[in-house]
């Protein structure tokens, strides 16, 4: 019985042992409530274990909040809903002056009860939660504007609906609003090139021909669906058309290129696409390959410091003046692609400047602090 | 050679079996250990709101896991818990959205979790499927169900106050957490002091031995899958009460933690052991891990090798116990 | 003309954790000698064949081999002195042939190599030492029980054993596997090799041994030649007192048929053949049969193990034409006492407690809730009634020697006052004193008017016990023997083997 409970002790103080020297980087002092330095945010990130959503963290505490004047607190929403609510009701105890969500589903009825029952003001990031202020891109601007990228070219080389057929990827499961990102650019490149107008609206998940010139299938964002997909339809275009592709982010794309390739339709001069997600792979893609003509980049890495920036907005009483607030997204051409990432890989120089539904964050102390926003000081 | 055995030789010493009072203090100062030093490590950890958290929190897996005793008794286990969970709570979602009033929904989602149980039990018992692949597979068709149900969509309540089984109740301490003391009171009297506990824990012991000595070893195996189902479904309903929304994609880790909770609480993959009380513990031990560690901000990893350690000193005592035989 | 003996030992002491389990052990064995070992379980018969074996080293005293002291550290070190163990769990690698099972340890090579051929040849050698035939190419699991122990033995004569221990050679064999065995040994005696036989059987032991040792408690309480002692004699010194020999003088008187079994018939192996016998009211009948005569069958039919064993089974008003499940003998008022306690009788994890009611736990439950005040007063009453001896009531089951589980094993079927009592071997593993209290419990219960049923491979046991013997041979009936005695074995045995 004395060795168990040795054996237990020794354990658990191994353990504790370990945990206090892990809990590095995260020193939480009291927060003290009241605005004014440092300020104390905490932030539930979506899934530590997934490279997408770590980078956010990483970035942002390669940056160093608290020299900043904010302390971040972090806990993990490990994809798990439950999991979520234990850490919106861990972080409301702690009082902190605004809290940062990155909700995992659109669970958020219970957490947006208690989050409003705390007063404390809330950023929800990428996915809506009632009681939260929206910091989200805007899917279907960067469909439109990778559409006019694209277009440009393509009615330089004289591609017409005679001979263009535009495939674009969806994932049915991620929703309308992940989606509007390839219906906007279909409908905008059919204008541009002179097909058959179609309106966004029209594109639903079921789609699968749009007119004579337009192809959907449905990638699931991942690399090996899409290939399948493509790899199934590539026999029914017409062998003579140039192929415009265009997906809901660079796996889903990458999966449907090596598809074409692999049954010959890649052609320098046949193929054109545009990618979304601004990932090493993207800018990379944009930088070398002559096919890669624009990449939607949404500055991923970035969105910590954006929320953050916006949680220190919230916490001193500013209003939104939107019911979205955009995250920073441009549609690079190979042209803008040296302003913005010199070396080609994901950081970035400058961060564009901001828009009028973000325009208040620039007058946060945090991103005048971080000075790393064009048009920022 | 000690022949003579007249009534006051009658030894009737302190029980010996199951060496439950060994195994449960051992328990309870590890729980006591997790505590003290998270309670060191944060302040916060033993403030009021906090504990009030990990109860609340801790029911969900703490229900599942009540269940989820049975079965580990009987030397199985229920692995389909994870799609059992889910279901309950879209069922719960979609049948009050429709109009359905609390207390036919809650009856409604019980009883389609009990056919899930008897569909376990029957592939267990009639077809002789090993739990592992029988739970499995019913694994994948409750997931799927609930999936389907709810088309992969979240589903807000309508009527937020079907959520009661998730609200501040008596004392300021949620129903939820009621609900689970005293399902588990209710659980240990059943396995401790009635019939059909004995032969839950005959059937888990000696399979064989109970079947010849008269038992319906198929009926007790069934009920027991049933039971383990329900409170599945029931742990599905306070979930998505907690979250005011059914989700087809929530309550997906619950059947390695109930498991994990219930062997902690004692109980033996061969069968014949284990116990309310000490899962109970365990279910503690798991939640206050859990939200420690996440108070002080632990990186996931090492949060998951925690999980993973506890664990391995678990089944390490409860080995260590069957020596004996 | 005295040799020296091959083996002493002198003022032998071993202990485990404060338990003496021998104290000041000494006696002399003589080349050619077989001595037998005798004692109740846990009277430290393993023990000293593990020290003498070299797999235990004693806390104090001496063994001489050959007049020299040893001390052995391993077993190896014993084997290499001539010593050799042939436990009762028989260590063999099954898919190897017998040749190589025999020479494994010391396989014949040149240069590392070997070859069957060559391992053939030396096993040919080593057995024609021994004196038997065994078929040398077949797999050893494709070998009977027997011959699976003469290859045994053969090692240990390959190894040129001096002394070779045997641990319960007999007690899983058919009487002419252990007649061939005994043979075997009186040949290996003559030839100069040392036995020391640990048996329970005491027939055996009085007709194949020179010398006998009674253990008692750890000490050494009888080294005596054969001649100079009587059976009753060493069961007295193995109890430590005088034992009730033969059956109570007063005849039972036998009421009316309890229970009838006719043209009971089972097609898939082992047969069954129109079995048919009544068992009367405080009627103990025996079934007695060789293994696959049918005879366990017919127990297991009636204990609900074989739903495909059909004809006409009444026991009082109720009649059936099979049993198909254990619960429903149970049922029709049979308890049923299966042959193997460990794996289908008991739960092992179980106090005894617990164990004498599980398979009644209506006796003990109000309003499907365990009245404890009844249950501890139950369980008090089977405990002394079948004499366990244990720490406490609520021991568990599976810390309990093989006599005491078994008497649990029997006490829990007694609660529910059933009908008829059918018991499957029930001293089988069980040494001697126990032995006879369950016989004297069987007796006991049957001068209350139970019906039982005794189905047995222990020949002795089913004469000593039994009112009436039924002997069964490819699942027909071919002998009756009313009020058999023990100098009706021989025909018995006979009718078992197909000999009329």
């Amino acid at each position: 019985m004395k060795k168990h409970i040795s054996i237990g002790l020794a354990t658990l103080t191994a353990v504790a042992i370990s945990l206090t020297g892990c809990s590095n980087g995260n020193e939480s002092p009291p927060a003290t409530g009241a605005a004014g330095d440092p300020m104390t945010v905490s932030f539930a990130n979506f899934d530590e274990s997934v490279p997408f959503f770590q980078v956010i963290r990483t970035t942002l505490q390669d940056q160093d909040p608290p020299s900043h004047g904010i302390n971040v607190n972090w806990y993990d929403n490990k994809s798990d809903p439950l999991m979520m609510l234990q850490n919106v009701q861990q972080m409301v105890n702690e009082q902190p002056d605004a809290l940062v969500l990155y909700p995992v589903s659109a669970a958020t009825e219970g957490i947006s009860r208690l989050i409003e029952d705390s007063g404390i003001p809330c950023v929800a990031l990428n996915l809506d939660a009632e009681a939260c202020s929206f910091l989200n891109i805007d899917n279907a601007a960067l469909g439109q504007e990778s559409a006019d990228i694209v277009g440009d070219i393509g009615a330089e080389r004289g591609w017409t609906a005679e001979n263009t057929t535009v495939l674009i990827g969806q994932n049915a499961a991620a929703g309308e609003q992940v989606n509007a990102a390839v219906t906007n650019f279909y409908s905008k490149i059919a204008d541009k090139l002179g097909f058959d107008p179609v309106k966004p609206e029209e594109i639903s998940a079921s789609t699968t021909t749009i007119g004579d010139n337009g192809v959907q299938f449905d990638g699931a964002s991942t690399l090996q669906p899409s290939f399948e997909a493509v790899q199934g339809l590539i026999a029914g275009v017409p062998a003579d058309h140039n192929i415009i592709l265009y997906t809901v982010n660079n796996d889903s794309t990458n999966g449907a290129l090596r598809a074409l390739e692999d049954a010959g339709r890649a052609d320098d001069s046949k193929l054109l696409i545009a990618g979304l997600g601004g990932d090493s792979t993207g800018i990379k893609s944009l930088s070398e390959d002559p096919r890669w003509v624009a990449e939607g980049d949404i500055f991923v890495s970035y969105w910590g410091q954006y929320a953050v920036a916006m949680a220190q907005a919230l916490a001193d009483g500013v209003t939104p003046p939107a019911d979205v607030t955009p995250l920073p997204q441009l549609v690079l051409s190979k042209d803008e692609l040296k302003a913005y990432h010199p070396d080609a890989t994901t950081a970035v120089t400058k961060l564009p400047p901001l828009v009028d539904d973000n325009k208040y964050l620039g007058d946060t102390a945090f991103l005048r602090s971080l000075g790393n926003v064009e048009g920022v000081q | 050679m000690k022949m003579a055995n007249t009534t006051a030789n009658t030894p009737t010493k302190r029980p010996r079996s199951y060496q439950v009072s060994e195994q449960f203090v051992i328990l309870l100062v590890f729980l006591a250990l997790v505590i003290v030093a998270f309670a060191l490590l944060n302040p916060n950890f033993l403030k009021l709101n906090n504990v009030l958290t990990i109860l609340s929190i801790s029911a969900v897996i703490g229900l599942v896991s009540l269940g989820q005793v049975l079965p580990l008794i009987s030397g199985g286990f229920d692995l389909s818990v994870s799609g059992v969970v889910p279901l309950g709570g879209v069922l719960f979602a979609v049948l009050s959205n429709a109009g359905l009033p609390f207390l036919p929904t809650l009856l409604c989602v019980i009883v389609a979790g009990a056919a899930c149980g008897l569909v376990n039990g029957l592939l267990i018992t009639r077809l002789h499927i090993n739990p592992l692949i029988a739970t499995l597979g019913t694994l994948s068709i409750t997931g799927g169900l609930a999936l389907t149900i709810s088309n992969g969509l979240q589903i807000p309540f309508e009527n937020t106050d079907m959520g009661v089984l998730a609200d501040k109740g008596i004392f300021g301490v949620n129903n939820q957490v009621w609900l689970f003391i005293g399902l588990a009171i209710v659980m240990h009297i059943v396995l401790r002091s009635t019939a059909y506990g004995r032969r839950i824990y005959a059937v888990g012991g000696n399979g064989e031995a109970a079947r010849l000595a008269g038992i319906r070893v198929g009926a007790v195996t069934t009920s027991i899958y049933v039971l383990c189902s329900v409170f599945a479904a029931l742990a599905g309903v306070v979930l998505a009460s907690q979250l005011l929304t059914g989700s087809g994609t929530a309550g997906i880790d619950t059947n390695l933690q109930s498991i994990t909770a219930v062997i902690l609480g004692g109980a033996a993959l061969s069968g014949g052991l284990g116990g309310v009380p000490g899962t109970v513990v365990g279910v503690l031990i798991l939640g206050a891990l859990s939200n420690g560690m996440s108070l002080n901000h632990v990186p996931s990893f090492y949060q998951t090798i925690a999980t993973g350690v506890v664990l391995l000193l678990a089944v390490g005592l409860s080995q260590r116990r069957r020596r004996i035989l | 003309m005295t040799l020296t003996p091959v083996l002493s030992i002198r003022n032998l002491e071993k202990s485990y954790a404060n338990n003496p389990v021998l104290a000041d052990i000494s006696f002399d064995l003589r080349p050619g000698e077989i001595a037998a070992l005798l004692g109740e379980n846990g009277a430290g018969k393993s023990t000293l064949a593990k020290i003498i074996a070299g797999s235990i080293r004693p806390d104090a005293g001496t063994v001489l081999i050959d007049g020299h002291s040893v001390d052995f550290g391993s077993p190896r070190e014993a084997l290499a002195m001539g010593i050799a163990f042939i436990p009762q769990e028989l260590v063999y690698v099954p898919e190897l042939s017998v040749a190589e099972n025999i020479t494994l340890g010391s396989p014949p090579a040149r240069a590392g190599f070997t070859s069957q051929r060559r391992m053939t040849a030396l096993a040919e050698q080593l057995i024609e030492k021994a004196g038997f035939e065994l078929p040398l190419r077949a797999k050893m699991s494709s070998l009977s029980l027997a011959q699976r122990q003469l290859v045994e033995i053969a090692k240990a004569v390959s190894r040129n054993a001096r002394i070779i221990i045997l641990d319960e050679p007999t007690a899983a064999l058919e009487a002419e596997d252990s007649r061939q065995l005994h043979q075997l040994v009186s040949q290996l005696a003559s030839r100069g090799v040392a036995i020391i036989y640990i048996s329970h059987r005491l027939d055996e032991v009085f007709k194949t041994c020179d010398t006998i040792h009674v253990l008692r408690n750890g000490d050494l309480v009888r080294s005596s030649a054969v001649s100079e002692v009587t059976p009753a004699d060493v069961i007295a010194d193995m109890l430590g007192h005088q034992l009730k020999t033969g059956r109570s003088v007063a005849a039972r008187s036998i009421g009316a048929a309890v229970l009838r079994v006719e043209n009971l018939h089972r097609s898939t192996a082992p047969t069954l053949d129109a079995v048919q016998f009544t068992v009367g009211r405080g009627e103990i009948l025996g079934v007695y049969g060789l293994r696959g005569s049918g005879a366990d069958t017919v127990a297991e039919t009636l204990g609900g193990l074989h739903p495909d064993a059909a004809g006409v089974i009444s026991i009082g008003s109720m009649r059936t034409t099979a049993i198909r499940t254990a619960r429903k003998s149970w049922d029709l008022g049979i308890a049923y006492v299966p042959a193997d306690r460990k794996s289908q009788g008991l739960v092992l994890i179980d106090t005894i407690s617990r164990s004498f009611s599980l398979p009644n736990l209506a006796s003990i439950t109000r309003f499907g809730f365990i009245h404890w005040y009844k249950e501890r007063l139950l369980a008090r009453e089977l405990y002394e009634r079948v004499r366990i001896k244990s720490r406490s009531i609520h021991q568990v089951v599976g810390e309990l020697s093989g006599g005491n589980q078994q008497k649990v094993l029997v006490g829990s079927r007694l609660l529910a006052n059933q009908t008829v009592l059918v018991l499957h071997e029930p001293t089988r593993g069980v040494d001697v004193g126990a032995r006879q209290e369950i016989h004297d419990l069987l007796e006991e219960l049957a001068d209350t008017g139970t019906a039982e049923l005794v189905v047995t491979s222990d020949i002795e046991e089913a004469v000593k016990l039994c009112d009436r013997l039924l002997i069964i041979h490819h699942g027909r009936i071919v002998l009756e023997i009313n009020d058999p005695s023990l100098a009706d074995q021989a025909e018995a045995i006979q009718a078992a083997g197909g000999i009329s």
